[in-house]
């Protein structure tokens, strides 16, 4: 297992040593750049640099390195599911353009970069310029008590599942903020839409949760994970919780059996047809952050985390998320869009009831005593 | 009034029926996807398209006996005739036969830009001398570069004497008007006709009538199209 903090703080260590080293060359001369060595060098000052190295990791793994693949498996896989070749990049010097489709969404992220920056007339400016960043933001601000496993953690969080939904429910807020400021009826419909639909799968969402809070016995991510290790993977006893956890993060990201807000059929591009460069960039790529951090949670809370053999913990966990992944887009690719009653004929007749079963399930366990 | 409920498909039909239907799709394409690469793969190199496919005309300047019968045939006239020079070791009946000074044959070129590709002249072709091509890729830049003349049609292959009547009509003759002026029989492509004294007399002589030999006979309809006095006309035997 990686030791995220160690690393982190061992990078920091020989970073701040080499400037200490040089401060203190010319502390001979200038007296006080002796003490801000010795000051670099004390414990307070590494953690916290230690702390911003981590968030630092953290951001470019989720940001960077697992973006791009998750992109590109969802694009292959649904061209796949179309019998389709898929994205594939034209490079100038190859003949055959095969295995090349990685690149295609770096070169879609460059195209939007280049894009100019429209305003629509009439636009609440300020608030539809902080829709797409409050997005973006929280989608990755998940990550930080996401445990790839025990070590490899930025914020070990008491309450850390809380906290993870508290920050996914900021999402409809934004959601709605950029549909009304957008001043457009398409991108109002949306909004609204997104703020209904929340009604319906939020409380499923969480009550699915509260079977595997009452088995681990704990709020705490990495203590959830221990507890399945321990025992054997909430997923077996609480199938019923990890299916309705499962529709319910299909409608928290608004995926496509639940995709109302941004119906593409109905309401042009739903919410956000107004953004467009970067803006409509970080919108659309904050959505597939926060489809790996719903894999993520479901891996968590449902599949026992890193708990694998042979393989390293943070491997296991990232193979089981992206297995995750893959359900959910091929769900997304197969299933027809359902209308807004339907929605929340789902969650309230069918989600609620079966997520009271699971919490139901999981006392009687914890009461006849085999957990 | 009530209204009928009509039954929903439930979570079978929903849910789980497509998820089953995209995962046999996936099954089949995830090694080799149905789509193909079009400029680096072609779907000729891959023998999928069929042997009557209708592409591009070649034609087999050996076999072809100038007939006109593919112009005449073609809805969209696309077909012209050109007067090329005989090609070596030609033996087929040409019009060249007679004509030796001219020494030329009727060879037909296409205006691809017209053809709807039906492919009537190759059907009706007495002698197979038009052949079927896969070949698809005929956009060009320029409108004068689609109109494909005959040189560029040009297939080679061994002279054969295939003749067969594919139209099923056959020049059928009114002796009252014939002038006897022998042009039928010279530029009958297959040399079916031959001339013979007919009835009428002109300066005591009798007037030479077309005779057809049918059993050689292909019902281009050339003599019935030149005939100066109108008095040949195609019919169904």
């Amino acid at each position: 297992m990686i030791d995220l903090y160690g690393i982190s703080y061992g990078i920091g260590k020989w970073f701040m040593g080499i400037i200490a080293a040089i401060l203190d060359f010319f502390g001979q001369w200038i007296q006080p750049f002796q003490g801000l060595a010795d000051w670099l060098m004390r414990w307070e000052t590494l953690n916290v640099l230690a702390i911003t190295i981590q968030v630092v990791i953290v951001f470019l793994f989720v940001s960077i390195i697992n973006l791009f693949i998750i992109m590109w498996i969802e694009r292959k896989m649904y061209a796949r599911l179309h019998t389709r070749r898929g994205i594939m990049l034209p490079l100038p010097f190859r003949k055959v353009q095969k295995g090349t489709g990685f690149l295609q969404n770096l070169a879609d992220g460059m195209k939007l970069i280049q894009k100019e920056n429209i305003t629509p007339k009439n636009a609440d400016k300020w608030m539809y310029h902080i829709a797409p960043a409050i997005i973006a933001t929280t989608s990755i601000l998940v990550f930080v008590a996401i445990p790839l496993s025990e070590t490899f953690v930025v914020a070990n969080l008491e309450g850390g599942l809380i906290f993870v939904f508290a920050i996914l429910a900021i999402a409809p807020f934004a959601v709605l903020v950029g549909g009304w400021a957008s001043n457009n009826k398409f991108t109002l419909i949306g909004g609204m839409r997104g703020a209904a639909q929340m009604l319906s799968y939020e409380i499923p969402l969480i009550l699915a949760a509260v079977g595997v809070i009452l088995l681990a016995g704990s709020l705490n991510l990495v203590d959830i994970v221990i507890a399945q290790q321990q025992t054997i993977w909430f997923g077996i006893p609480l199938i019923l919780g990890l299916l309705v956890f499962l529709v319910a993060i299909v409608a928290e990201v608004e995926r496509l059996p639940f995709d109302i807000p941004e119906a593409e059929a109905e309401l042009v591009e739903g919410w956000a047809t107004e953004y467009g460069g970067m803006r409509f960039g970080l919108i659309f790529v904050a959505k597939w952050v926060r489809t790996y951090a719903g894999a993520a949670l479901i891996t968590i809370l449902f599949l026992g985390g890193w708990s694998g053999p042979i393989l390293p913990g943070e491997i296991w966990f990232i193979i089981k998320s992206y297995i995750v992944f893959i359900i959910i887009v091929w769900t997304t690719w197969s299933l027809p869009r359902t209308r807004m009653d339907q929605v929340l004929e789902i969650g309230w007749k069918r989600l609620l009831p079966a997520a009271l079963i699971s919490i139901a399930i999981a006392a009687a366990l914890k009461w006849v005593g085999w957990f | 009034m009530a209204k009928a409920k009509r039954k929903s498909a439930g979570v079978k039909g929903w849910v789980i029926q497509p998820l089953r239907a995209t995962f046999k799709e996936t099954m089949s394409a995830l090694i080799r996807p149905k789509t193909i690469l079009y400029p680096h793969e072609k779907k000729e190199e891959r023998a999928e398209l069929r042997k009557y496919f209708r592409g591009q005309h070649r034609i087999d300047w050996m076999k072809c006996i100038g007939c006109q019968l593919c112009s005449r045939v073609c809805p969209n006239q696309c077909i012209t005739m050109e007067k090329v020079k005989v090609p070596e070791d030609y033996k087929g009946p040409s019009r060249s036969e007679t004509d030796e000074k001219k020494n030329v044959v009727l060879r037909p070129g296409v205006n691809l830009g017209r053809c709807l590709f039906c492919g009537n002249c190759n059907e009706y072709c007495p002698t197979s001398a038009r052949l079927n091509t896969t070949h698809i890729e005929l956009a060009d830049f320029s409108r004068e570069a689609i109109i494909y003349s005959a040189d560029k049609l040009k297939a080679e292959g061994k002279p054969t004497k295939v003749l067969k009547n594919k139209i099923e009509e056959n020049p059928q003759l009114d002796e009252e008007t014939c002038i006897g002026c022998k042009r039928c029989s010279r530029e009958c492509p297959t040399r079916c006709i031959v001339m013979i004294p007919g009835k009428k007399m002109r300066k005591d002589k009798p007037i030479e009538n077309p005779k057809f030999d049918y059993t050689k006979c292909i019902g281009c309809g050339t003599c019935a199209e030149i005939c100066p006095s109108d008095s040949l006309l195609m019919e169904e035997i």
